[in-house]
């Protein structure tokens, strides 16, 4: 049977494509129009790093993008180490960091130097010290940082130490271009050859999800992440809570920063001056984190 | 047609024993063994399973009935079959499976790995069980011996059963995922699940941006795995003079069908990423080349199906290559074309690590633009694993699972459909 | 005259661009190989052969990815432990003793399983596997070589299934019958004529299964604990502080730089090259197979 293609078949054939081709054309320049349409104007905000950051950037990027629509806020994470570089790259118009940036974060960026960086805190942070919930149950909730340091570089290595379980204490952490994991370091004294992990893993909530999959885990997150799957300790009786984080009496606490390379300008401007705002700052409080005083 | 199934040979030996003339003393019992046998590795192996522990005296007991059984068997062989050679083998079985039943309850629950530097312990249950699998099978196995006469039968059945019994290992893993997938999944299909954006980190709201993503990518990846896919079809099929060249080429596509997905992935990073940024264009770009030894494929078969008669009645009524190949050659061909390209779509729709680094995102508008990011269904459900105790995402996660089984399985299908509705016989 | 021409010209023209776009086949791989390398060379010049090592410290600037390579390793052998012996038996219940009837009926289903996306591979990893794992072998955690080789293993075993079928299914039928003509029972026939006889055909889906494993991403980097180190005893593997070339890919890339991103692209490039090869040599056995049932 020899297949030719009858006149009928070619013009219904020719009509499908000649369709589609107005459709795939429509839609492209359809979407184009809508941009227009908004003010004339769109722009697109991006913003990267800290992943303790990231639930509250996330939160106010809904927020601002529902009463400015022709905004497009894109957040991303990867830890605060990505996050200054690429503010100083330019991939990112603002870079999220649990920590302050140094120097050396800037190796190998020709042009910009420290200097260059604007900081803007935008709301503080316990560095909370979680545990499975079996662990807490058994009666483990309180540590002092001294034993924390030992859990850490492994001078300490099963619960029962601590008056807990029999069991090896399974160490979750984050990598090293986390802020997080930058200021565990700092805050206990220890580098990147002492503190000693099982897993690394690469943002807050999946330490929390290791620490919460298993009975035997210690893990470090920023004050939002803690519920009560993953309970937090006691740091030398101080419990992380917004009021202990606030008047300092949290020993692992910290600020959270949003750096601009440059001072802010325009949609950097509008979107920090909302994080600031008291509507910024009632979703800091919402994410679990700790407002600005 | 003989049955060579298990249950083929178990009901064929059970008719024969209940057979009068047939119902020799000796049948009986292998069938009683091979019977007992299996169940005790069925047991076994679901105890393993659903992680329980029948219990010492249990265990005890069922070793015993097998230990003596056996020694029933080896009556027979020994005695009256007078086969000594070749009873060595259950003798063997037979002394160890009443030391197992003397030794196995007497296990400490716990047998700790530690002095191997490894932090675990086998736990006694899972030895038990992992005995009574092995006492099973093998169990059975040597029951073929003296049911064939020790016959090259019977290393025939042996073989066979422990043939069936690896099927059932293979299939059991998918009866695993499937069936938890399923009953976990669906509890997670709402109205909002399918027309919602994501709310809270995924553990509220839906996946409606994510299916749109999906089918962008699907679109993209397939205009650009056809276009090439089938043009490079035809070369290799109608123009090609086989050669150096094409050997190459051919070797260049069987390269590319095996580059792990992650490599592509920072191909797009390294070389898309920068000119276009993290878009739709390239991420189907991405996909698009990573689909392409499929499509290629594909093509080329149904191309192949198309007769040379077919052609060459062409060319002889005056018609070029070029006709030849529009108007005879690829109409026919086309299902067999779009069958594999909706074969190898659906697995791109799977795919998570070159979108990860060239094209997705977890939160975003509807995309406008190709230079936007998009939603996949794939990165979704990559995100909410990520977050499983973090947040309260697991019905959500579930259920994009079944969603993308179901996406896959769904295409798969439309490209049966299609083979079969649309095949033209020549 | 001028009709003739222009055809021929337009008939030219039509076949440069058929073979264009069969070359681009070619011209990606080189395309791939050139920038993957571009970006990697930094990392390989940085290192040299370090980069082979097992120290991998980002302070003193060491990126020796070897306790990857060790990982990925370790994981195939594991996978290829489980999916071997179960992949051949699958086929030859598949091809040899199946009934019609429950061929066509376990053929799609074996498909199905080679159909399900890795990613819900690594979903049913975390969400089951490693919970599992953790209590029945008391282990640490779960997250260790084990889950790794026992979900890649589960991959690959349509692979190997599927191929090593076909080629099996591809032995003619005269071998076969004359076999049992001479009295060889049925398993004799496939032990001792069509095993042989399909070897290649056998070998290149099981590399094709080794090219899966090793290649995986998503299944694998879930399951495991992403930490550059060869455990010790280095055949531990209820250890979970391990990972792969392709699991430290995905886990880092998203947050390092300078030499170490050059390291990760480096890694990638090992990669391409060890599947690339892997893949040159499948299609000789393939070939292999050709060839000898078109001289019989």
């Amino acid at each position: 049977m020899i297949y030719i293609v009858t006149q009928k078949e070619k013009k219904i054939g020719m009509l499908a494509l000649t369709l589609i081709a107005i459709a795939i054309l429509t839609t492209t320049l359809f979407s184009g129009c809508t941009e227009q349409k908004n003010n004339g104007t769109t722009a697109t905000l991006s913003l990267g790093g800290s992943t303790t950051v990231q639930p509250i950037a996330d939160s106010c990027a809904q927020a601002f993008m529902a009463k400015h629509t022709n905004i497009t806020v894109q957040v991303y994470g990867g830890g605060s180490a990505v996050g200054i570089k690429g503010v100083a790259q330019g991939t990112y118009d603002i870079g999220d960091a649990s920590r302050a940036a140094k120097a050396d974060d800037l190796t190998g960026i020709q042009g910009v130097t420290l200097a260059d960086l604007v900081q803007h805190k935008i709301a503080l942070d316990g560095i909370a010290i979680i545990v499975s919930k079996e662990i807490y149950n058994a009666g483990v909730t309180n540590i002092s940082k001294t034993q924390l340091k030992g859990i850490f570089n492994r001078t300490i290595t099963n619960w029962k130490t601590l008056g807990g379980p029999d069991k090896t204490i399974f160490v979750v952490g984050r990598d090293s271009s986390s802020g997080t994991y930058t200021s565990i370091n700092d805050m206990l004294g220890l580098n990147k050859t002492t503190q000693i992990l099982d897993v690394a893993k690469s943002e807050n909530a999946q330490v929390k999800a290791a620490v919460a999959g298993q009975d035997n885990s210690i893990g470090y997150v920023g004050l939002g992440f803690v519920d009560t799957n993953t309970p937090a300790l006691k740091i030398n009786g101080i419990a992380p809570s917004i009021s202990t984080v606030t008047d300092n009496t949290y020993p692992l606490s910290r600020p959270l920063y949003m750096y601009t390379k440059g001072p802010a300008t325009g949609v950097e401007q509008m979107f920090i001056d909302f994080v600031l705002s008291s509507e910024g700052q009632a979703i800091v409080a919402q994410e679990e984190f700790v407002p600005l005083p | 047609m003989k049955r060579k199934t298990l249950v083929g040979s178990l009901l064929k030996i059970i008719k024969n024993t209940f057979r009068r003339e047939n119902a020799t003393p000796k049948k009986i019992l292998c069938t009683v063994t091979i019977l007992v046998s299996s169940l005790i590795s069925l047991l076994g192996f679901f105890s393993t399973v659903f992680s329980f522990y029948i219990g010492d005296e249990p265990v005890r007991i069922l070793l015993g009935i097998v230990a003596v059984l056996f020694s029933f068997l080896l009556y027979y062989s020994l005695v009256k079959a007078k086969k000594t050679k070749e009873s060595i083998g259950l003798l063997v079985f037979t002394v160890f499976v009443f030391f197992l039943a003397y030794a196995l309850p007497m296990i400490p629950p716990k047998y700790g790995l530690e002095q191997f530097q490894m932090n675990a312990s086998l736990l006694k249950f899972m030895i038990v069980s992992v005995a009574l699998v092995i006492v099973g099978v093998l169990g059975a196995s040597f029951t073929m011996k003296p049911l064939y006469n020790f016959t090259s039968r019977a290393n025939q059945a042996s073989a066979y059963f422990i043939l069936t019994f690896a099927l059932l290992l293979i299939l059991y893993p998918l009866a695993i995922i499937i069936v938890n997938i399923s009953i976990n999944g669906i509890g997670g299909f709402s109205i909002d699940f399918f027309t919602k954006d994501v709310i809270k980190h995924g553990a509220e709201g839906g996946v409606n941006h994510a299916i749109i993503g999906t089918f962008i990518i699907i679109f993209g990846t397939g205009a650009i795995a056809l276009t090439l896919g089938v043009a490079s079809a035809v070369y290799l099929i109608e123009y090609a003079k086989t050669g150096p060249i094409v050997r190459i080429i051919r070797i260049a596509i069987d390269i590319l069908q095996g580059i792990p997905s992650i490599v592509f992935g920072l191909f797009g990073l390294a070389v898309f990423v920068p000119i276009f940024g993290i878009s739709i264009l390239s991420g189907i770009l991405v996909m698009g080349f990573m689909t392409l030894p499929i499509v290629i494929r594909a093509s080329e078969e149904a191309l192949l199906c198309v007769p040379k008669s077919v052609r060459e009645g062409s060319y002889a009524l005056g018609a070029t290559k070029w006709q030849t190949i529009r108007r005879v050659v690829l109409p026919p061909a086309l299902p067999g074309i779009i069958t594999g390209a909706v074969l190898g779509l659906g697995r791109a729709a799977g795919e998570t690590a070159p979108l990860m680094f060239t094209a997705a995102i977890f939160y975003s508008k509807i995309p406008v633009s190709i230079f936007d990011p998009v939603q996949t269904l794939s990165y979704h459900l990559l995100q909410l694993t990520r977050w499983i105790g973090a947040y309260p995402v697991d019905q959500n996660a579930w259920a994009t699972a079944l969603l993308l089984i179901g996406f896959v399985l769904g295409m798969n299908a439309i490209a049966i459909i299609i083979r079969e509705k649309f095949r033209v016989e020549f | 005259m001028r009709m003739l021409l222009s055809r021929k010209l337009k008939e030219a023209v039509i076949k440069n661009i058929f073979f264009i776009a069969a070359a681009f086949s070619v011209f990606i791989i080189f395309f791939i190989f050139y920038y993957l390398f571009q970006q990697a060379f930094p990392a390989f010049q940085n290192q040299g052969f370090a980069i082979f090592g097992t120290t991998w410290n980002s302070d003193t600037g060491h990126y020796g990815i070897g306790a990857a390579i060790y990982g990925s390793i370790i994981v195939t052998v594991g996978a290829m432990i489980i999916a071997i012996p179960l992949g051949l038996a699958g086929a030859i219940f598949l091809s040899e003793l199946a009934p019609p009837y429950l061929r066509t009926l376990l053929k799609p289903i074996i498909e199905l399983l080679a159909g399900i996306p890795s990613i819900v591979f690594g979903f049913i990893g975390i969400i089951l596997l490693v919970g599992y794992l953790h209590l029945t072998f008391d282990m640490l955690s779960g997250y260790s070589y084990l889950a790794g080789s026992l979900i890649l293993g589960v991959m690959a075993i349509p692979i190997i299934v599927s191929m090593s079928d076909d080629a099996m299914k591809a032995v003619p039928r005269d071998l076969k019958e004359a076999s049992l003509a001479v009295g060889a029972t049925q398993w004799q026939t496939i032990k001792k004529v069509i095993i042989p006889t399909s070897i290649s055909g056998i070998s290149a889906g099981v590399i094709m299964g080794i090219g899966r494993a090793i290649g995986e991403t998503m299944a694998v980097s879930l399951v495991l604990g992403n930490i550059m180190k060869i455990p010790i005893p280095p055949w531990n593997i209820f250890e979970s502080k391990v990972t792969t070339v392709t699991s430290f890919i995905v886990t880092e890339m998203g947050e390092s730089s300078g030499i170490q991103t050059k390291a990760l692209f480096a890694s990638a490039v090992i990669l391409f090259v060890i599947v690339a090869v892997m893949s040159i040599v499948s299609n000789i056995l393939k070939e292999h197979v050709q060839k000898k049932f078109k001289g019989g």
